[in-house]
Formats: structure tokens, sequence, C-alpha cells
């Protein structure tokens, strides 16, 4: 199966996970994306979906000067982001369960 | 690799991302590639190989971008807006539904190949203005009033259907070249201008063809002028009377009130030896063209070119006298010509 085809559909929840877990900069939240497994998320992706985020107020940012490069733009996730990533993990878990349910029947049959 | 050739590498990769997205309003274009300068050049610094090896060509990238960043469609632009705003209005009228059905589709297709069909058509209607405006020159504007009337599949350009034909044979080929070069690209402006013309010269010509009772046998002009029956010229009327009596200076009038007049001259003209133009010269137009019979002359020219004019007899027709009181239908009358 396509895993950047169920990636597309969890996704924000995915990056909302990872910042949850602590703040992050671009290119930061794409390595640890990768790192925790979901080797085919795109840059662009990651990139793309943390602006959505940001702009739709689930996220507050800061910028923090680096030493070797230029500056980050740290994300983080605001009383907005916890409640969205609460709502979106509940569904998530839901469907999940779904769908174990349903191959687990299939493997018994 | 070093920081110059690094930034040198982010400058172009964003740019064309940022050409890829150059249907986007500034402002939120500009919003969203803020943060992708430094992004890039954390990317670049990080592993190996070019931007383009580990993220893929600008322009998928920037497609990537545009969907995850929920920028998807343009629509909020104004152009893109009423672009959409004609598609979908468009898109519920007739006009849309017939422009797009099978049949119209099927019929468009096929139009251009009556292409070299059209290029005739015109030919023949050009030589039909040059026998208009002819007509014009000629007759005056009253013979020119009913312009619809002067359409003839052969144009009567001269007396004669000869010159016609000959202009119909060079004018054929012409549009046919014209239409050729203007596939290869033409003065097309030129071309469109006596396209259009003729276009609209097309609804008298089709008109008038439908007024058309005498058709083209082969190897024969079609006369115009003249009395005709079943098809063919009548030359001349022998009217009698009931008692079978030979009546002279009868006129005679159609359906309409109009007077037929008949021709005389052409037919009845011979020509001995070989004298060119003298016998066109000499169609003399008889006193009255509706006085029944018409004079009867035949004029033969020498090998010089004199002619002599005989008037000849009237026809030898028995014609028995009618019944009385039912009248029967007599076949007499086109039994003999002079």
């Amino acid at each position: 199966m396509d895993t950047t085809q169920l990636l597309k559909g969890v996704l924000d929840l995915a990056v909302l996970a990872v910042l949850n877990e602590r703040d992050g900069y671009g290119y930061d939240v794409v390595r640890r994306l990768r790192e925790a497994g979901l080797e085919d998320v795109g840059d662009a992706s990651v990139y793309g979906t943390l602006r959505r985020l940001f702009q739709a107020g689930a996220l507050s940012s800061y910028v923090v000067p680096s030493e070797e490069g230029p500056h980050r733009k740290y994300y983080g996730l605001n009383d907005h982001g916890r409640s969205v990533m609460a709502l979106s993990a509940k569904t998530w878990v839901g469907f999940a369960q779904t769908m174990d349910h349903l191959l687990s029947k299939g493997a018994a049959a | 690799m070093s920081a110059t050739t690094a930034s040198i590498e982010v400058r172009d990769y964003l740019a064309a991302v940022s050409r890829e997205l150059a249907d986007l309003p500034a402002a939120e274009r500009d919003d969203l590639l803020e943060d992708l300068d430094s992004h890039l050049h954390e990317v670049i610094a990080d592993g190996e190989g070019s931007l383009e090896q580990r993220l893929g060509p600008p322009e998928a990238y920037a497609a990537e971008l545009r969907t995850s960043a929920g920028l998807s469609s343009s629509d909020r632009s104004t152009a893109s807006l009423l672009h959409r705003a004609v598609t979908s209005l468009s898109a519920n009228t007739i006009w849309r539904r017939t422009a797009e059905h099978p049949w119209t589709r099927a019929t468009l297709e096929f139009l251009p190949q009556l292409r070299p069909a059209w290029w005739i058509v015109r030919a023949w209607l050009a030589v039909n203005v040059i026998a208009g405006v002819r007509s014009l020159n000629t007759n005056g504007f009253s013979g020119f009033g009913n312009f619809g009337h002067r359409f003839d599949l052969v144009p009567q350009v001269s007396s004669t259907k000869f010159v016609g034909v000959l202009l119909l044979v060079l004018a054929v080929p012409i549009s046919v070249s014209i239409g050729r070069r203007t596939l290869r690209g033409g003065p097309r402006w030129l071309v469109l201008a006596g396209n259009v013309f003729a276009a609209i010269l097309v609804v008298p010509a089709i008109a008038a063809l439908g007024n058309v009772t005498t058709y083209m046998q082969s190897g024969q002009a079609v006369p115009t002028d003249g009395l005709f029956d079943n098809g063919s010229q009548v030359t001349n009327i022998y009217p009698y009377d009931a008692q079978g009596r030979p009546l002279d200076h009868v006129r005679l009038f159609d359906q309409n009130g109009q007077p037929m007049l008949g021709v005389s001259g052409n037919s009845n003209d011979f020509q001995v030896g070989v004298t060119p133009g003298a016998a066109m010269a000499t169609a003399a137009p008889s006193a009255n063209p509706n006085d029944f019979p018409l004079p009867n002359t035949v004029t033969i020219y020498g090998p010089d070119g004199t002619p002599t004019t005989t008037v000849l007899p009237r026809p030898t027709i028995v014609v028995p006298a009618l019944p009385n009181p039912a009248p029967t239908p007599s076949a007499a009358l086109s039994s003999s010509q002079p």
C-alpha cells in the first residue's frame, strides 16, 4: 500500500504530535517524523502543513538565532492546537481500532 | 559544499519554486515562502547531494507545497475568480451544452474537410460578381437591381457562356492555390476579407439558384434569355387560330402579365469559312421580341466576313381546325423547326 496516500490524511496529526512532544523548526520536524518511521514524508508537505496550521491558529512561533546558519523559526502548539490535536487523536484512534478489528476478522476467517 | 555555492543553489531552487506559484496573490506567496530560504539552507546543510536530488524538481516541490498549505486552487486571485465565474456561468447554458454535444463536435471536426469545396464555391461566386458588375455596366442599374437573379451556374459574363466558362476555369485553380497558400500562412487578412464577402454572397446565390428552372446539359451551356419548352430553347412561335389558319403579329403574355420575349438571331446564324469574330458582331436584335412569329432570317457569312441575310418562309405546318365545341390539344405546333 502506498504510504504517501495514507500519510496525506494524518500528516496534520503527525506534525501536531511531534510538536506536542516539544517545539521544533521546519527541518527539525521533518527529521523527527522520519526518525519516527515516516520515511516517505515530503519536505514540502511538512513545510506547507506547518504554514497552514500556523495560519489556522493552531501553532505559535518564535525565532531562535542559530550559531551556524540562519535564524530558525520554531513552532509550538498553543491551546487551540492542543485541542485540535486531542480531537484528531481521538478520531485517529477510533479509525485505527476499526481497521484493526476489520483486519483481525479477516485474518481469523 | 561551500556556503556560497549552497546559497546560489538555494536561491535558484527558491526562484524556481516561486515561479511555479506565480498565480498566487503576491502577499500569499510571500507569506508561504517567507521561511523557505532558511528551511532550504537547513536541508542542504544536513546531508549530501543537491537540493534537486534530495527534494525532487522544484515544480513538484511547489505543487506539494501548494497542496499541503491548502492552496491547491488559486481561487483567491481576481483573474481566476473571474475565470471560474465565466466558466460556471457558461457551463450551464444551452449554448455550452450544444457546443459540447458529440454531434456538434463531429460536425466541427468534419467541417475542415469541406474546405476544398468552399474554394470552388468562392471561385464561382467571384465569377458571378464579375458577371454582375459587367451587367451593371452594360444594362445600367435597373438590370442589376435584382442582384439575386444574376447568379447562374455558368455566369453570363459576355453575350455567350464561353467567357463565363473560361473565367471559371481560371478562377477555380486561383482560389484553390490561395486556399493552399493560406494553410501555410499567406496574407490571411486579405483572404479573410474575401471569404467574408463571399460568405455573404452565398445567401443570395442559394436563393437565386433555387429559382433556376433550366439545367445544364452535357456540353451545352445553359441559356438564360428567351423562351423554353421542356428545357430546350424555343426560337420562334407560330400561332394558328382555331380554324388552323396561321396568325401574324401575335403578342404573348405569361401568367404574370409579362410579355414573352423571343430571342432572334443567334441560333439562325451560320458561318461559312473561318472568320473569327464575325459571327458575334452581327446578332442583330429583332425589331419587337413580342411579335410572333419573329422574323425568320438566316445570316450567312462568306469567307471574307460579308453577311448575306435571307428571310426564310414560314415552315410548313399542317394545323387541323379544332373540332367544336371541345378543344383538343394539337401537337402540330412544335413538330417542325425552320
